[in-house]
């Protein structure tokens, strides 16, 4: 009795679409430069309560870093090159498992949860000082 | 003879679909000036989800995709929300201060109207005794008579 993987199929579409998603922050950040500040999607703090947050600069910090000025990346946003290098690992782990998904590995399921299990880990490294920052807001 | 398993795969679109939209929403619920993203997302991960469910249960599909689909979405909701709460009361509060400065504003305006009278009823005694009045003060009558009239 054969039985399918059934795991493969959503993770490679899932992967695909995040690697899709993450390539396309990379190429939002090239297009839009952080001196010409024509960033078109706007920022919700600014709009509701017309106030800067500690997120605000993080999109021109996203250009300044696939330009290599990181001077310029820690003035508009001192949490911009920790959350870029996120994203950018992230690219690098979806990457690899769309390697493994389509060759179809018997060990996907195993692949998947120890995925899991770093993204989260990393995403508390690279967002601690960012979260820390945020829960002084409250 | 080679058997295969057949499962169904009902929901399982919509429950990919789901989850994607929900992982999203958790950093965009996260970062503070993309809370409106996570909202919305939230929204649609947790109707595709539960779209995504309905058909899992009617079809006999699996549900744990959907599961952690509606999950991702529901935390993403809540964090967007939070910043939604906290932006709006501090844009309420700045709406209230605007409004409290305006009113404040007006108070000293009316007390600057009393004030203005008062001086120009001074003004007018005090320069009818006057041959010619001096530059200085002339100019502060016409400013005082304009302030009186609103203009």
């Amino acid at each position: 009795m054969k039985k399918e993987n059934n795991l493969n199929r959503p993770y490679l579409i899932i992967n695909l679409v995040f690697a899709g998603i993450i390539i396309s922050v990379i190429l939002y950040s090239l297009v839009f430069s952080a001196a010409g500040a024509s960033h078109p999607i706007p920022s919700g703090s600014q709009w509701v309560a017309g106030e800067a947050s500690l997120s605000t600069g993080l999109s021109r910090s996203f250009s300044s870093v696939v330009r290599f000025d990181f001077e310029s990346a820690r003035r508009q946003n001192p949490y911009g090159i920790r959350i870029f290098a996120f994203f950018l690992l992230q690219l690098l782990l979806r990457l690899a498992a769309i390697m493994l998904g389509i060759r179809a590995v018997t060990w996907i399921r195993g692949y998947a949860w120890a995925d899991t299990a770093i993204t989260i880990f990393l995403f508390g490294i690279f967002f601690f000082p960012f979260f820390v920052e945020l829960t002084k807001q409250f | 003879m080679i058997m295969e398993e057949i499962k169904s795969n009902a929901g399982q679109g919509l429950g990919i679909a789901g989850l994607v939209i929900g992982i999203l929403a958790i950093p965009m619920g996260i970062i503070p000036c993309t809370f409106y993203l996570g909202i919305l997302f939230g929204i649609v991960g947790i109707v595709l989800s539960l779209v995504a469910l309905t058909q899992a249960n009617r079809g006999g599909g699996p549900k744990t995709l959907i599961i952690a689909a509606m999950i991702c979405s529901i935390v993403g909701l809540t964090l967007a929300s939070v910043w939604g709460f906290v932006f709006s009361r501090n844009g309420a509060q700045v709406v209230k201060e605007i409004i409290k400065e305006e009113m404040y504003r007006d108070d000293r305006s009316g007390d600057t109207e009393r004030g203005v009278r008062e001086v120009l009823k001074d003004l007018e005694t005090d320069t009818a005794t006057w041959p010619v009045p001096s530059p200085d003060m002339q100019e502060m009558t016409d400013s005082l008579q304009m302030l009186e009239e609103g203009e």
